[in-house]
């Protein structure tokens, strides 16, 4: 079923907009939780738990055109959330590697709380995955916000791990310009 | 401000970049699957071609003896019809005669002799030709769909792993399902769902799953029945991109005395290495079990 046409269900109220967004994107938000939390059954809740959600922010929004993205954000968001509950005093595996290594797009990286408001940085964030190319935005988007291991990142673009690695070191670094360049102190 | 903070903040990124991953993963998965076709059809034809030249190779050399052995057999008949007919104008001698009759006999002994060989051999010819070519091409195609089938064989270990404890005992309205083992990824799940959905009250069974595992390229490679798998109906008819096979230990155990209404049994009581044929179609997310072998 289209986008467009789900989202006017959930507009409608109609719960087969549950049904429909778990048939077309179930397997992909699983995934995303997946490659957080590293545990199908916390994956899983996080994926029900997205579509309530949906069903309670539809509307006021309206994701006619970027519904998966949408629904992603929620499941990530809610993944992160519960990951943190889950871990409180200590952080494992694939997240732990995943934030060591965005830690190195951050020029000074410190316990104080960020410097600038959300929207500023997320705007600054936008901006320079706007300035990388194609190539180079997609791979780190696999990799830190659907949370890919390298291995799923050079599977999904058919490219090799070692080529995913260095393009992922390259785009850090130019992060951590970029936020220099900008004078941004996070 | 630390990685992790930045990576929580990473959320919120703009909707366009997460869709473009999407819309590229979908373009690549679809030009690797369209090269796979296209590299799967070549090996086909080339299959095909040694086939027949290997077909050619064991058919030539008899073809050509049997060429071989006619011109010898019409060259033998010529002699000996010209041999008695020089012998009814000598002059009529018992030596003559001896010889005569004997290249007469000799002729007949040939003739009949290029007959049978004729007969045999052509016999054999057709049989090549018929028989072991067919046999070679249809073997041929068979290993070319296996051969395509498991090039598109699903790496399990990439697969998302599932803890689900759901061990035990299933009773529905036609059917009691026990299962033993644990469920480790989705498509052991997709498989255990065909046990536990029934779509028919024709019988009464109890199905005890000992054991669900998906099964590596090598051990499919290695199992004895994957020739008799029509595996090439899934390969050509179904747009697959990913395939996989799950192996079921399973006993069936009849449990309601009689079947139904008299109808039939699913399968007779016995333990049975079950295979499922998985497979997830271009632009699908989800394995869809396609056939079952035993």
């Amino acid at each position: 079923m289209e986008d467009g046409r789900i989202v006017e269900l959930y507009l409608d109220k109609d719960e087969q907009a549950l049904k429909e967004s778990a048939l077309k994107y179930g397997n992909r938000l699983r995934g995303i939780a997946y490659g957080i939390l590293r545990n199908y059954s916390d994956a899983q809740e996080c994926e029900n738990d997205t579509y309530f959600s949906a069903w309670n922010s539809i509307p006021p929004h309206e994701p006619r055109s970027y519904l998966f993205a949408f629904l992603g954000k929620i499941t990530r968001n809610l993944s992160i959330n519960l990951y943190n509950k889950n871990h409180t005093q200590k952080r494992y595996g694939q997240v732990v590697e995943l934030t060591k290594e965005m830690e190195a797009c951050i020029p000074s990286p410190c316990d104080t709380p960020c410097q600038i408001a959300d929207e500023s940085l997320l705007e600054t964030i936008d901006s320079f995955l706007a300035s990388l190319s194609k190539e180079e935005r997609t791979v780190f988007v696999a990799r830190y916000w659907y949370g890919d291991t390298v291995k799923e990142v050079a599977k999904r673009f058919a490219i090799s791990e070692s080529k995913v690695k260095s393009m992922l070191m390259r785009t850090r670094n130019k992060m951590r310009k970029y936020f220099q360049n900008e004078g941004i102190v996070l | 401000m630390r990685g992790k903070d930045l990576f929580e903040k990473f959320t919120n990124i703009k909707e366009e970049y997460i869709e473009e991953v999407e819309s590229e993963t979908a373009r690549i998965a679809n030009t690797d699957a369209k090269n796979h076709r296209n590299k799967s059809s070549v090996y086909r034809t080339w299959g095909t071609l040694v086939a027949c030249i290997i077909g050619l190779l064991v058919v030539g050399p008899f073809a050509i003896e049997q060429m071989r052995v006619q011109n010898e057999s019409t060259s033998m008949s010529t002699t000996t019809t010209e041999g008695t007919s020089e012998g009814t104008t000598l002059e009529t001698t018992p030596e003559t005669t001896q010889e005569t009759t004997q290249e007469t006999e000799v002729g007949t002994e040939e003739e009949n002799m290029s007959e049978a060989t004729e007969e045999s051999m052509s016999g054999a010819i057709e049989g090549s030709v018929s028989g072991a070519t067919e046999e070679s091409m249809s073997d041929t195609i068979k290993e070319g769909s296996v051969a395509t089938f498991l090039a598109m064989y699903v790496d399990a270990s990439t697969l998302p792993v599932y803890d689900l404890a759901v061990e035990g005992e299933r009773i529905f309205v036609d059917r009691t399902v026990i299962l033993e083992t644990s469920l480790d990824n989705e498509l052991e799940v997709a498989v255990y769902d065909t046990y536990c959905n029934s779509e028919s009250d024709e019988y009464l069974c109890t199905s005890i799953l000992h054991d669900i595992s998906i099964l590596s390229v090598e051990e499919v490679e290695n199992l004895a029945t994957i020739s008799e798998w029509n595996l090439d109906i899934y390969v050509e008819n179904e747009n697959l991109v990913q395939t996989a096979v799950v192996e079921v230990d399973v006993t069936w155990e009849e449990t309601h005395g009689e079947i139904g209404d008299g109808t039939y049994e699913y399968m007779p009581e016995g333990r049975y290495a079950t295979y499922f044929i998985l497979g997830r179609e271009e632009g699908s997310d989800e394995f869809q079990v396609y056939g079952v072998c035993h």
